[in-house]
C-alpha cells in the first residue's frame, strides 16, 4: 500500500525546493502523519475484528448451519400442517413457534436469512403430520432434529454457534418427552429417555 | 539575611529599644536556633537509621501459636480434560444422591422404577466422561464432586429426610439434580474447545434434559401443563404452597440459569429449606491435580 498521495512528491525528495519547509516542521508533520496512519490502521483492524467475529464461519460450516436452519423452518411448517389438519392440540402452535425461533437464532448467528425450508422433507412428512399419527410423526421429527444438531456440534467450530445449537438440542429433547407422553408412552422409559433416531443429513 | 529582612541582631544595632536586647542576643537557645538544631538532629538520625547495617533475621510478621503452615494449592488450569472430569464427578454426585434416597426408601414405588434407570444412566454417562478425560491425556475422576456434595446434596438430603412429605421432596430433589446436570452439560459447550467434546457432552446433556422433563411431566403436567413461564406467560412459577413448579418445557431454548429448589419441613416461621443450584464454576471444577 502506498502512503504517498498522487500528485504530490514525497516530502523527502524535495530538498532543493524554495518552498521546502523547515526540517523540524517536516519531522513534526511526519510524526503526525505516521501517528495518524497508525491510529487509522488500529481503528480499521479493531473494527474489522469486532464486526467479523460473529460471522467467522467457513463455507462448509455455513452450509451446515443453513441445513439446520431449513430443518427448523420445515419443522415449524409441519406443525402448522398438523394444526390445520388434525385434531386440535395445544402443543402444535407453540411447537411451531419454537422451531421458527430456532431458525431465527441461527439467522442471527450467521446472517443467513430464515426464508427457506427443506421442501423435499416437508413433502415427505406432510401426510404424517396431517393424519391421525401426527404425534408420532412429530416425535420422530424431534428425535431426528436432536440427532442432526448433535452431529453439527462436531462439525461447527465457532463457539457461539455451538452454544446456540446446544440450547436447541436441550429444548428439542424435552419436546420428545412431551410427545412420548402424548403418544401414551409416558411410562415407556425407552421412549422417554432414549433417542435412537438418525440425523437428517444435508 | 537580605535587606528586606534584616537580622534581628542588626536591627538592634540601629534601633536600640531596650536594655534587654543584648541579653536576647546572647541567648544560644532562641526559637530559631532551637528549630535549626532540632531539624538537624532529626535529619542526622534519619540518615544514620537508613544507613544502619543489616544484621539479618526474619523481617516477616511473626506467627502466634503452633498451627500448621497453610497448604498452597497449585494453579488450576481449566482445559477440556478438567471440564469433562467435572461432569464425570457431577454424574457420580447425582448417582450418590439418588442411591442415598433410594436406600432411605424416600421414593414412591412408581418413581423408584424411574430412579433405578436414572442411576444406570449416570453410571454410563460418568464412564463416558471418564473415557473422554483419558482420551484427552488426563485421568478420570470416578467419585463425587466434593463441592457439590457439601454445598448442595448433603443439605438437600438432610432437608428431605426431615420433610413433612418425603416422597414429594425426594422427587423435587431428584428433578432439581437432573435439571442441574442438563444445565451444566449445555453450559460446558461454551467452555470446551474441541468440537468432538462438545458433541460428546451434549449427548449426555440431551439425556439429562429428558430425565428432567420426565420428572416434570409426572410432577406437574396434569395441573399446570407442560409449557413454562418462558413460553406461556400465564404459567405460574410457584404453586400455592410456595414450591417451584417444574415444567417439561420451561422455555423456548435450553437454559443454563440458576434455579431454586425448595424442600423440607416448614420451620417455626413457615419457611422451608431452599437453595439456588448453579452450573459449575472455578470452585467446582475438578482440576487435574485433584484425585479421588
Amino acid at each position: 500500500m502506498s502512503t504517498i498521495p498522487k500528485g504530490h512528491a514525497p516530502v523527502n525528495e524535495t530538498p532543493g525546493d524554495a518552498n521546502t519547509p523547515d526540517p523540524e516542521s517536516v519531522a513534526g508533520r511526519r510524526h503526525l502523519i505516521a501517528g495518524g496512519l497508525a491510529a487509522a490502521a488500529l481503528a480499521i483492524a479493531g473494527s474489522r475484528s469486532a464486526a467479523a467475529a460473529p460471522n467467522e464461519f467457513t463455507e462448509d460450516e455455513l452450509a451446515l448451519l443453513r441445513h439446520a436452519q431449513r430443518l427448523e423452518l420445515t419443522a415449524s411448517a409441519l406443525y402448522d400442517v398438523a394444526s390445520a389438519s388434525g385434531p386440535d392440540s395445544a402443543l402444535w402452535e407453540p411447537m411451531s413457534e419454537q422451531h421458527e425461533a430456532y431458525a431465527h437464532a441461527i439467522a442471527s448467528l450467521t446472517g443467513l436469512s430464515a426464508d427457506s425450508r427443506d421442501e423435499g422433507l416437508l413433502e415427505a412428512l406432510r401426510s404424517g403430520f396431517a393424519g391421525k399419527d401426527a404425534v408420532q410423526a412429530a416425535y420422530d421429527l424431534e428425535s431426528a432434529a436432536v440427532a442432526t444438531h448433535t452431529e453439527l456440534l462436531e462439525l461447527v467450530g465457532q463457539v457461539n454457534a455451538a452454544e446456540t445449537i446446544a440450547s436447541i438440542i436441550s429444548a428439542e429433547s424435552r419436546h420428545c418427552v412431551v410427545l412420548a407422553d402424548a403418544l401414551g408412552r409416558g411410562s415407556d422409559l425407552t421412549a422417554l429417555l432414549v433417542n435412537a433416531a438418525e440425523p437428517i443429513l444435508p | 539575611m537580605n535587606e528586606r529582612h534584616p537580622n534581628v541582631n542588626d536591627q538592634t544595632k540601629d534601633t536600640p529599644m531596650t536594655d534587654a536586647v543584648p541579653h536576647v542576643r546572647d541567648n544560644a537557645f532562641d526559637r530559631r536556633a532551637l528549630l535549626r538544631r532540632g531539624g538537624l538532629a532529626l535529619s542526622i538520625g534519619a540518615i544514620v537509621s537508613a544507613c544502619a547495617a543489616d544484621f539479618g533475621g526474619d523481617t516477616a510478621p511473626g506467627r502466634v501459636g503452633l498451627a500448621d503452615e497453610p497448604t498452597v494449592l497449585p494453579d488450576g488450569v481449566v482445559d477440556d480434560v478438567v471440564l469433562v472430569r467435572t461432569m464425570q464427578s457431577m454424574e457420580h454426585s447425582v448417582k450418590a444422591a439418588l442411591e442415598l434416597m433410594t436406600s432411605e426408601g424416600m421414593y414412591s414405588p412408581a418413581l423408584q422404577t424411574y430412579v433405578d434407570r436414572f442411576v444406570a444412566d449416570h453410571v454410563a454417562a460418568a464412564a463416558v466422561m471418564g473415557d473422554l478425560a483419558v482420551a484427552g491425556g488426563g485421568e478420570g475422576y470416578a467419585c463425587p464432586n466434593t463441592w457439590l456434595m457439601d454445598r448442595y446434596i448433603t443439605p438437600i438430603f438432610t432437608a428431605v429426610s426431615t420433610s413433612d412429605d418425603v416422597a414429594r421432596d425426594a422427587r423435587a430433589a431428584t428433578y432439581a439434580l437432573e435439571t442441574l446436570l442438563a444445565h451444566s452439560y449445555q453450559f460446558m459447550v461454551g467452555l470446551l474447545t474441541v468440537p468432538a467434546h462438545r458433541k460428546a457432552v451434549m449427548v449426555q446433556g440431551a439425556s439429562a434434559s429428558r430425565r428432567s422433563a420426565t420428572l416434570a411431566m409426572q410432577a406437574s403436567a396434569g395441573t399446570f401443563g407442560v409449557l413454562g413461564p418462558g413460553i406461556n406467560r400465564d404459567a405460574p412459577e410457584k404453586d400455592e404452597a410456595g414450591f417451584p413448579i417444574p415444567y417439561a418445557i420451561p422455555a423456548t431454548f435450553g437454559l443454563v440459569s440458576q434455579f431454586e429448589v425448595v424442600v423440607g419441613a416448614q420451620d417455626d416461621e413457615g419457611a422451608r429449606f431452599s437453595t439456588l443450584l448453579q452450573t459449575p464454576a472455578e470452585n467446582t471444577f475438578v482440576y487435574s491435580y485433584l484425585s479421588c
